[in-house]
């Protein structure tokens, strides 16, 4: 029988300033701690990946981040400053686009441009004109009337708009049918892309973040459990099966186990005995992984990836 | 910027209602004032500020908290206004005021309307209008407080509004607190808040300015607990089990306070004094006051107690309600004082009665016994003629033998009342308008006339069998009991009883009467009778002064009544009094009455300065004295003062 190891997390230190940095947030509603000290950094230009699973403390990160609500302990900084020393100035540096859109049903997209650039010095109504185009919003229409993606792109629309330097996005793609969901995630991509500004994307879904981020952070239980790169976590994890009549119990795929970071799964999944194992980067680089007889390698999309990491958690 | 952006979003959101909701209070208002203006006893149209704010303000604060408020909550619009770059505090301080300054507005708005209107009659100084205006600020401040306060509170708001009118309720009725001492009570004082012109009230003004403060920081509190969480929990959509929870918690308390209002009856009247004669079948009680009038209590005593046991013999009356007379010897001998609920209580002087008096005595006393019976409907229904007739009836000759003296004034005044007004005789359709127009005295004679007709043509048992099928059965007041009270038309029950149809009864019975027009003993009446008609006109004069003066005409008549006035022995009396607009069958007090010499040179009667633009009055002029005991109302009138 395998131990599983004491060894942390991978952690791909950085040296430059990050645009968001949250260190050690702690955050409890009544009973309920929410964020158990959440760390994380968000670099200038890239597209950050905010994974994890409902109720993992995703959108009360954002709301500490947003000045929403107010964090029990840890620091937070946006753009080097403190929240509480510049609230408003801050927010109109961020582009939101949150989870359920609130906006005003009776206001149509002109009338919600008048209402929202009154909050926004960098306000360009000439681009938020351009992205109502784009995205084939009438102008004129009650948003009431607008079907759920329509509603994220209008608040994509009003995001990008105020030009921000960070554009935060809180699951924006929930509800959304897959067509609609790929038409978004390709429209932010080439709009943060145009536009330089750092993206903070948070999700529950692994393919979102495939096809966007270029760096991830996942949170599990109000803690980071993984910051880094999708490709060294992808390659980092691999999985072996057996059939479960010649399993042994306490038996591995080979004497290469010897060199994991972690045991992340095992146990009986059709028929078959499964070892997920962890490995340090150095070791993927070095070590031929030939599997005992009997033992054959399993393939792993992100999401058995995801799953293995937040399971182990 | 974010300030008007804000306030810009509110305005474009919210103006069509706005405009609507202004409009609508001031065409109500409007409607108030004018109504006002036609009702009696409207001393000022700025009362009508105050029922403006007691009334309408509270609901139009209410509309506009839902729409600026609650709407902003519950469709969690107020979660994309969180998130823009502003402080957070400022949306809802800007609601708060924008809410405030809109109700003081249009509650300044209708100040000004109700001032423009009160000037034509009044002196409206500023210092009135500022304290006027400065109670009605704050008191506008209140409401927007609660409902402000309230409307954070999601679906909590529905339950706590119903507590707080409970509570309001309570401290307005319950007997041990005097509401009008606490603010806002004292602050919307009937007279004060009106009629005051100098003191301003300083206490009532802090005391509610205090309980606004409370409420607005409770608001604002609420919105801070748990950073909000606690808001956004309320802010939830009511449920199915909240609705459910909140119609039980209703339903529980309309029972609990049904069950409480049943066990608050009013108290009896008690007579603790030890001059008091007392029999228990029936229960009659009889203060006679001193020992000298004890004698004429014991004969009273007697003729009552007969009087009833033998009634509620004939009609099979399970039981009777208490009686209780009280002598009141500073009394005129018609001026009774009248209760029905709970038992009979009259107060009367009996001490200068003559028998004709003492059967007036005893016919309201088995009045208020048989209305009692049908639980005080019979004098709200088509049978309320058979109440006033029998009543009498049995005090002239229901255990006794009658006196032809009564009968002869009782039928000289029927037949006079129908020679005035021949459809008088439609006593199902319009005794309510006989009684208003001839008063009760000889309504009841008409009524009286009616019964013994009855007497004579198919005999006693008819007369009780009538009484019997009208007042006999207790009638609940509900929906059910009258619907079933009226299964049976009131009018198809009299024809079964009297084996004809009513026209031909009614035709009938007028005929006897103008029959019963050459009895000499009748004739005695009429003859005494002057032949007169009147007329009342009400003017200003040039200065605004008021002017009430009646005069009188000879009318004609086929009855040999006087027309030589200098032959009368009696007096023409005006009698008049304020009136609201659903006042009827009017019992004119001597307190406002100008007395003449019947003549028809001059205007016979003059009252100046006694009324003002906007009241509204009853006018009566009556023949008092001569052969008849009770006066007889030769002219009425309704009339608006204008």
């Amino acid at each position: 029988m395998i131990e599983i190891s004491d060894s942390p997390v991978l952690v791909q230190p950085r040296t430059d300033n990050p645009v968001l940095r949250m260190h050690e947030v702690q955050k409890s509603f009544g009973n309920l701690k929410v964020l158990d000290g959440l760390s994380l950094d968000v670099f200038p230009g890239e597209v950050f990946g905010f994974l994890g699973r409902n109720g993992a403390g995703k959108s009360t990160a954002i709301r500490l981040l947003m000045g929403i609500t107010q964090a029990d302990a840890g620091q937070i900084s946006l753009f080097g400053s403190s929240l509480k020393s510049d609230l408003i100035g801050i927010r109109q540096k961020i582009g939101y686009v949150a989870q359920d859109q609130n906006m005003y049903p009776w206001m149509t997209p002109k009338v919600l441009s008048k209402f929202v650039r009154g909050f926004y010095p960098s306000w360009d109504e000439a681009r938020y004109q351009q992205l109502l185009g784009d995205f084939q919003l009438p102008p004129k229409r009650r948003i009431g009337t607008f079907s759920g993606g329509m509603k994220a792109k209008l608040a994509l629309s009003l995001a990008l708009a105020s030009r921000p330097q960070l554009l935060i996005l809180d699951e924006p793609t929930a509800g959304m049918d897959p067509v609609a969901r790929r038409e978004f995630l390709d429209l932010v991509r080439e709009q943060t892309m145009n536009d330089g500004a750092t993206t903070f994307f948070s999700t529950h879904l692994i393919d979102e973040i495939e096809a966007i981020a270029d760096r991830i952070a996942i949170v599990e239980s109000g803690k980071t459990v993984y910051d880094g790169a999708l490709d060294p976590l992808r390659n980092s994890i691999k999985s072996w099966s057996i059939p479960i009549n010649q399993y042994v119990a306490g038996d591995m795929p080979g004497d290469f186990v010897n060199h994991r970071l972690k045991l992340l799964k095992q146990g009986e999944r059709q028929g078959r005995w499964v070892v997920t194992l962890q490995f340090p980067e150095s070791v993927m680089a070095s070590l031929s992984m030939h599997p005992s007889e009997g033992w054959i390698n399993e393939p792993m999309t992100l999401e058995d990836v995801f799953i293995a990491i937040v399971a182990n958690t | 910027m974010a300030a008007l952006s804000l306030l810009g979003k509110d305005i474009r959101e919210h103006w069509m209602p706005v405009l609507f909701l202004t409009f609508g209070c001031i065409v109500v208002f409007l409607l108030l004032l004018f109504q006002n203006k036609q009702a009696a006893y409207s001393m000022s149209t700025l009362e009508i500020v105050r029922y403006a704010l007691l009334y309408l303000m509270p609901v139009v604060a209410l509309i506009v908290g839902n729409r600026l408020i609650v709407g902003e909550y519950l469709s969690g619009t107020r979660l994309f206004v969180e998130a823009l770059p502003l402080g957070p505090n400022l949306p809802l301080i800007l609601k708060y005021l924008l809410g405030l300054v809109f109700l003081s507005g249009l509650a300044l708005v209708m100040i000004a309307l109700a001032a423009r209107s009160a000037s034509a009659a009044d002196e409206i100084t500023s210092q009135y209008l500022l304290l006027i205006a400065g109670k009605t600020l704050v008191m506008m401040w209140l409401y927007w407080s609660i409902v402000f306060c309230f409307s954070l509170c999601g679906y909590l708001r529905v339950l706590l509004y119903l507590v707080l009118a409970l509570t309001v309720a309570a401290l307005l009725f319950y007997p041990g607190i005097d509401a009008d001492r606490i603010p806002p009570f004292a602050l919307m004082d009937e007279q004060l808040f009106v009629f005051e012109r100098d003191i301003v009230p300083w206490f009532d003004m802090l005391g509610t300015a205090v309980l606004a403060s409370v409420f607005s920081v409770s608001g604002f509190i609420l919105t801070k607990l748990g950073e909000g969480s606690v808001l956004e929990r309320l802010s939830k959509p009511m449920t199915r089990r909240d609705f459910v929870a909140i119609s039980v918690l209703i339903t529980a308390g309309i029972a609990v306070w049904s069950t409480v209002a049943e066990n608050t009856e009013i108290e009896p009247i008690q007579f603790s004094s030890k001059q008091v004669l007392r029999s228990s079948d029936p229960v009659v009680s009889v203060l006679y006051l001193s020992e000298t009038y004890r004698e004429s209590a014991e004969d009273y005593m007697q003729r009552i107690s007969d009087s009833l046991i033998t009634m509620q013999a004939a009609l099979g009356l399970k039981s009777l309600p208490d009686v209780k007379l009280a002598l009141a010897p500073d009394r005129e001998k018609f001026d009774m004082d009248y209760m029905t609920s709970p038992g009979v209580f009259v107060s009367a002087n009996w001490l200068e009665h003559d028998a004709y008096d003492d059967a007036v005595l005893d016919s309201v006393i088995l009045h208020g016994v048989l209305s009692a019976q049908t639980n005080g409907r019979a004098m709200i229904e088509p049978y309320h003629w058979v109440l006033d007739g029998f009543t009498r009836w049995w005090a002239e000759q229901g255990n006794i033998d009658l006196n032809n003296e009564h009968a002869a004034e009782l039928l000289a005044r029927a037949i006079w009342v129908l020679d005035v007004d021949p459809m008088a005789k439609e006593l199902v359709a319009r005794w309510q308008l006989t009684a208003d127009r001839f008063a009760y005295p000889s309504a009841e004679a008409l009524a009286w006339s009616a019964m013994y007709y009855i007497e004579q043509t198919q005999g006693r048992d008819a007369v009780i069998a009538l009484a019997t099928e009208f007042l006999t059965v207790p009638l609940n007041s509900t929906v059910l009991a009258s619907i079933k009270d009226r299964r049976t038309p009131p009018v198809n029950r009299m024809e079964k009883i009297l084996g004809t149809d009513m026209s031909t009864f009614l035709d009938a019975w007028v005929s006897w009467l103008t029959e019963q027009q050459t009895n000499p003993g009748i004739l005695v009446y009429l003859e005494s009778l002057p032949a007169l008609t009147g007329n009342v006109t009400s003017a200003f004069d040039e200065e605004g002064v008021h002017t009430l003066s009646a005069s009188y005409d000879i009318r004609e008549s086929s009855l040999p009544l006087l027309t030589d006035l200098s032959d009368i022995s009696g007096q023409c009396v005006m009698k008049h009094d304020y009136i609201g607009p659903f006042d009827m069958e009017f019992e004119l007090v001597d307190d406002y009455e100008d007395v003449a010499f019947c003549q028809t040179l001059l205007p016979a009667h003059r009252v100046e300065s006694f009324y003002a633009s906007g009241d509204r009055a009853i006018v009566a002029l009556e023949y008092e004295g001569g052969k008849f005991h009770q006066p007889l109302r030769i002219y009425s009138e309704r009339m608006d003062i204008q």
